[in-house]
């Protein structure tokens, strides 16, 4: 089943002479239980193409269709509801609240979930947690954590809502050989798993343990 | 997201700034309570200048009675400074003098204060020009006005009956008060000073005496000779005026004219305000322009966190209710504070009531403006996609 499709999608950032064309009409199909690779040189467009594919950025020109449905004209409420249900985002920084517990960072998307009482959320967030293997740090605080452990408790956070997308934005940028071989290892079973894996990296290693390798060049794809 | 979790969220971010919202909230309330402190001491002073003002349009000259040094009189040839006894002798020509000088547009005005006269605690009589006292609207075809206390509001009849004849009783406003040369007795003194009391503004001493006979059998040195003023007199009144006293009462009557040595005064006490109010408003805009700095600088910190939760869901008009409602608490502590001070000293003031009111919306606005600018970095931030969150 195709969870995502870009149809003909542009992006350009700044304006006249300092305009950069960082998308440069992609039409791309990604279905469920595929993991996807999106590589190439830095500045090719590949974050930006995995952004619009999040909904967090939207294009110039062109359709980004996730679940068959176009969020072009969807208001920021309706446009973050969808988000958080169908998305897990990855970051290469982690991204986590670092004042926060791990419990916390891992409940977050639960917060804005709407349908989900807030008496499942501790079950739910140890669910996610005992899968990462991060439970018994539940109650440490983000910030004290280290690398690896904190890119864990982004995988858990991604996958807490049983989002069936997850975006990874170089998830292993800053790992260590082991700690990367954990993620991509988590990578590769939620996308066994049925959900759609979508990976943008440097690492040809990790790319090459995907389904699927997109590479990117001056905005454009050369698969 | 229940509101239970937003409020929640404030209060977390709450509770990391709290350090330094106790801090300005403290320093604010100071320097606030400063600034209103010398705000209503301004007002104070302005209206002293107002009532002086009162006195000095109409050449006022005051009268401080000292005893006659001998040789100034002549009677003795002793050495010195000796003084002469006081001793009375003709009352009957400072009387006469009151009864020509003390009249509608006459040459002197005074105050008389009559314990437990026509059955009221005190009567006071504003005679002569003193009738026009600025805070009250006299009818000026009557040769006589009656008001009462405010206190007696609604428990007196309209009319007070002397001698057979009705006069119409009126009450007199919140803004009565009562001028004398380079005091004011300012309407919260005079409702807390004058409970049960008559004012009778009657410029014809002769009329009062009749109306009020307490006011005639006094002693030549009480009476309308303790506050008498002398309204632009000629030389020949103050010489008369000067001489029916020392018959009277064996005293010197030293006649000053009010502005002299007033305008150094009244620039010296002019200078001191200024810069008492310049510092303490200086003091109090830096702190608050450093209580705003600190408060965006606060919600800027906060914006890579917020991108996040905007990534995972949180739509931003959310946000930005948890923006401006950390920046309300952020300012309530000194706000309150201050509003606190206003309000104690409202009691006092009626006037800074409108202020309090003014002080708080203001705090309001400013507290959604400055959760609007941040929250426009937040937007801007969030436009970024999964760059949302570098750096955080």
């Amino acid at each position: 089943m195709v969870l995502i499709q870009l149809r003909d999608v542009c992006k350009t950032f700044g304006s006249g002479s300092e305009a950069v064309r960082a998308v440069d009409h992609v039409s791309l199909e990604l279905a469920a239980g595929e993991s996807v690779a999106i590589v190439g040189p830095s500045g090719s467009g590949k974050s930006t193409l995995l952004s619009m594919m999040g909904l967090l950025l939207p294009p110039d020109s062109g359709t980004v269709l996730v679940g068959g449905r176009n969020a072009g004209a969807w208001g920021d409420a309706e446009l973050c509801r969808f988000r958080n249900r169908t998305f897990g985002y990855v970051f290469q920084d982690f991204a986590l609240l670092g004042e926060e517990t791990v419990f916390e960072n891992v409940r977050l998307p639960l917060l804005y979930r709407g349908d989900v009482a807030r008496r499942e959320h501790r079950s739910r967030v140890k669910a996610a947690a005992e899968r990462l293997g991060i439970e018994d740090k539940l109650r440490t605080r983000a910030s004290k954590l280290s690398g690896g452990q904190q890119q864990r408790v982004a995988l858990a956070r991604a996958l807490v809502c049983d989002q069936p997308i997850v975006l990874a934005d170089e998830p292993t940028g800053q790992l260590d050989a082991e700690n990367r071989e954990n993620v991509v290892r988590v990578l590769l079973e939620l996308a066994a798993e049925g959900r759609l894996v979508v990976v943008v990296t440097h690492d040809l290693e990790v790319a090459g343990r995907c389904d699927r390798v997109v590479r990117m060049h001056d905005g454009r794809l050369v698969e | 997201m229940t509101l239970a979790t937003l409020v929640r969220q404030v209060a977390r971010d709450v509770w990391h700034d709290l350090g330094w919202i106790v801090l300005y909230g403290a320093l604010m309330s100071c320097a606030a309570y400063a600034l209103v402190l010398t705000a209503v001491n301004r007002a104070l002073v302005a209206d002293q200048g107002a009532a002086t003002e009162f006195f000095l349009e109409r050449g006022a000259q005051t009268v401080t009675l000292s005893n006659v040094p001998s040789r100034a009189v002549g009677s003795a040839s002793g050495e010195g400074a000796a003084l002469e006894e006081a001793a009375p002798r003709d009352a009957e020509a400072l009387f006469a003098f009151f009864d020509e000088a003390l009249v509608e547009d006459g040459v002197a005005g005074s105050v008389v204060y009559v314990p437990g006269a026509l059955g009221y605690d005190v009567a006071l009589v504003f005679l002569g020009a003193y009738a026009d006292l600025p805070a009250y609207e006299r009818d000026r075809s009557a040769p006589v006005s009656f008001a009462v206390s405010r206190d007696l509001a609604g428990e007196v009849s309209s009319a007070l009956e002397l001698d057979g004849t009705r006069y119409p009783l009126d009450v007199v406003g919140p803004d009565f008060g009562i001028p004398y040369p380079g005091y004011y007795e300012g309407p919260e003194l005079v409702e807390a000073n004058y409970r049960d009391t008559l004012f009778v503004f009657c410029p014809s001493y002769r009329l009062a005496c009749k109306l009020i006979g307490e006011l005639r059998s006094t002693d030549a040195l009480s009476g309308p000779l303790q506050r008498i003023v002398l309204f632009d007199p000629s030389p020949e009144d103050v010489a008369r005026f000067r001489g029916a006293v020392l018959g009277a009462t064996g005293l010197y009557a030293r006649v000053t004219p009010l502005d002299e040595g007033m305008a150094s005064e009244s620039f010296s006490s002019a200078r001191t305000q200024l810069a008492v109010t310049s510092f303490s408003a200086l003091a109090a805009a830096a702190l608050a322009a450093a209580l705003v700095a600190s408060l965006f600088s606060a919600l800027v910190r906060r914006v890579g966190e917020l991108s996040v939760h905007h990534v995972f869901g949180a739509p931003l008009g959310l946000l930005y209710a948890r923006m401006a409602a950390f920046a309300l608490i952020y300012q309530a502590l000194p706000t309150c504070l201050t509003l606190a001070a206003m309000a104690g000293l409202a009691s006092v003031r009626a006037k800074l009531v409108p202020a309090m009111v003014l002080v708080a919306l203001a705090v309001v606005a400013e507290a959604l403006l400055v959760a609007l600018l941040a929250w426009r970095r937040l937007r801007t931030v969030a436009r970024r996609g999964l760059r949302t969150t570098r750096g955080t």
